[in-house]
């Protein structure tokens, strides 16, 4: 019990510095607000225009209000989150990995740690700012404290699975040369499988078949539907899903690693 | 006056064949590295293509928005992509221009008979912006009539598109002058321009069109010139016109204010 105590302590104090690292610079942080308010401001129009045109003013269940926090709540999981697959793909094709190897950590689980702190800091000031703003024009959806605990679990399971296809996609830099490509790739395979603009009862029946076995759903749809339409059957489908997705990556990552480091050649130096 | 004209004349002159010269030396340079190049190249049109499904679905879904439907939205993201594309992949340095600001990096730029500011913005080419560029004029060939007018103004209105967002990079990148470091700003200013102009224009309204033409002007940079390039319209021509120029104008201006906060760094740049 001790060693996993010690173990996780290790990546917890990366956490702490990365929190650190982030209220070093307090300007910064506000003005990252700027485009999670204006994207939610346009996204609303659209919806606005749509509803207006929707006789029943219901929308796959999502009222006007609903569907513009659903927006905001997507944006604001997909934008407290820093990409990292440009970061550990530089980190794996300069040949850096190789500290690693020397460092009492695992590299993926060092990352973990720094993101994971650098996401709390950014999530927490996006949605005081979000909420102040979007309350005083939208009501705030019926919550409760079980409905609050509900919602903090599925997105704390979607950034931690969000981190681990990041990581597995990074990872793939001991092979390509090139992983920018695929942040693009995996980005936009995230704004329509994770749901981001539009919920995905919006796609075509058998799209959203298809998208329901797949990950991303529980990184953005699900955690936004949690909160503005609260389901309780969902909610427990929805964490089962993403801890079984989660559980996949983690296998995953260390099976690429463990193939990838191989190709690391060191030189010395 | 006419000795002016033509030293004026000379001056874009020479500036068009060092931009040209520029260019064409970071494709070449970008060449050296061909299966990086297509890829990210060819990566960069999945995505765009990707961005544009999510509308056609949401077309099928919902119908028109106020007239605006799925062929509207490839209008605008045939200007979104193209200036995009355009821009980047000449002016490669333009989203950079505030960490060179700010770290001291015209030094380097001033050093040469060259006008700095163009220097500093050619010397570098992004190479998915081809991607873009690529995306754009598939999307045109496939989705638009092939007339004289939409070839021409296909043509004048990516020229107008893309100084209104080389001007927006240069403004958003001479806030360094004042602020120092400022990549969060700078990159949540550019995420809202690229936003902004690649969403439906026919939902804009009240202080929200104010503010996607006048204070982030991603509206005259895509809205209308994809509404010329299906009609075409006097009053909408002229306003892309005069405010691309004037808007470009004015940031020259502000960036040339800026200028004289500039302090010089110690940093020594070695180009290979």
């Amino acid at each position: 019990m001790n060693k996993i105590y010690r173990k996780l302590n290790k990546y917890f104090s990366i956490f702490k510095v990365s929190v650190m690292d982030r209220l070093a610079y307090p300007l910064e942080l506000l003005y990252s607000n700027i485009f999670i308010l204006l994207i939610t401001l346009v996204m609303s129009g659209v919806w606005r225009v749509v509803y207006a045109n929707q006789p029943d003013k219901i929308i796959s269940g999502f009222s006007l209000a609903g569907m513009i926090w659903y927006v905001f709540m997507t944006e604001l999981i997909l934008t407290s989150n820093p990409s990292i697959i440009g970061e550990i793909g530089e980190e794996i094709k300069s040949g850096n990995v190789a500290y690693a190897l020397a460092k009492p950590y695992s590299f993926v689980g060092y990352y973990f740690g720094s993101i994971l702190g650098k996401t709390f800091i950014n999530f927490i000031t996006k949605l005081f700012v979000g909420v102040l703003v979007l309350i005083c024009f939208i009501k705030l959806p019926s919550l409760n404290l079980f409905i609050i605990f509900a919602v903090i679990i599925a997105i704390i399971l979607a950034l931690v699975l969000n981190f681990l296809v990041s990581a597995t996609c990074s990872l793939l830099a001991f092979w390509v040369e090139d992983v920018d490509s695929m942040r693009f790739i995996y980005q936009k395979i995230l704004f329509i499988g994770g749901g981001l603009l539009f919920p995905l009862d919006v796609y075509p029946i058998f799209l959203q078949k298809i998208l329901h076995y797949l990950p991303f759903e529980g990184i953005l749809y699900g955690p936004a539907r949690t909160f503005v339409n609260f389901d309780l059957a969902y909610w427990q489908a929805l964490v089962l899903r993403q801890t079984i997705w989660i559980f996949i990556f983690i296998v995953l990552i260390k099976i690429v690693y463990a193939q990838g480091i191989k190709k690391v050649n060191i030189n010395g130096g | 006056m006419l000795k002016e004209s033509k030293k004026l004349i000379s001056t874009v002159a020479k500036n068009f064949d060092f931009v040209l010269f520029y260019t064409k030396y970071n494709l070449a340079s970008a060449m050296e590295f061909r299966f990086n190049f297509f890829s990210q190249v060819f990566f960069m049109i999945i995505n765009d293509t990707m961005f544009l499904l999510l509308w056609y679905f949401f077309f099928e879904h919902f119908g028109k928005l106020n007239g605006f439907g799925f062929q509207e939205m490839i209008a605008i993201w045939i200007f979104a992509a193209g200036s995009f594309g355009w821009v980047n992949a000449i002016f490669g340095n333009a989203n950079n221009l505030g960490k060179i600001i700010s770290n001291g990096g015209l030094d380097f730029y001033f050093t040469f008979p060259k006008n700095h500011l163009l220097h500093a913005l050619v010397s570098k080419t992004d190479l998915s912006a081809w991607g873009d560029l690529i995306f754009a004029l598939l999307a045109f060939v496939l989705f638009f009539p092939l007339t004289l007018y939409s070839c021409v103004w296909l043509i004048v209105g990516w020229f107008f598109s893309s100084l209104i967002l080389l001007s927006f990079y240069i403004l958003v990148g001479s806030l360094s002058f004042w602020l120092g470091r400022n990549e969060v700003l700078h990159n949540n200013l550019m995420h809202a321009f690229i936003a902004f102009s690649s969403n439906p224009s026919s939902v804009v309204q009240g202080f929200l069109k104010f503010f996607i033409f006048f204070v982030i002007p991603a509206g005259f940079a895509t809205f209308l010139p994809a509404e010329l390039l299906q009609t075409f319209a006097l009053d909408k021509f002229i306003y892309v016109v005069i405010f691309s120029i004037i808007f470009f104008i004015i940031t020259i201006f502000i960036y040339n204010r800026g200028l004289k906060k500039y302090s010089s760094g110690n940093l020594i740049n070695i180009r290979s």
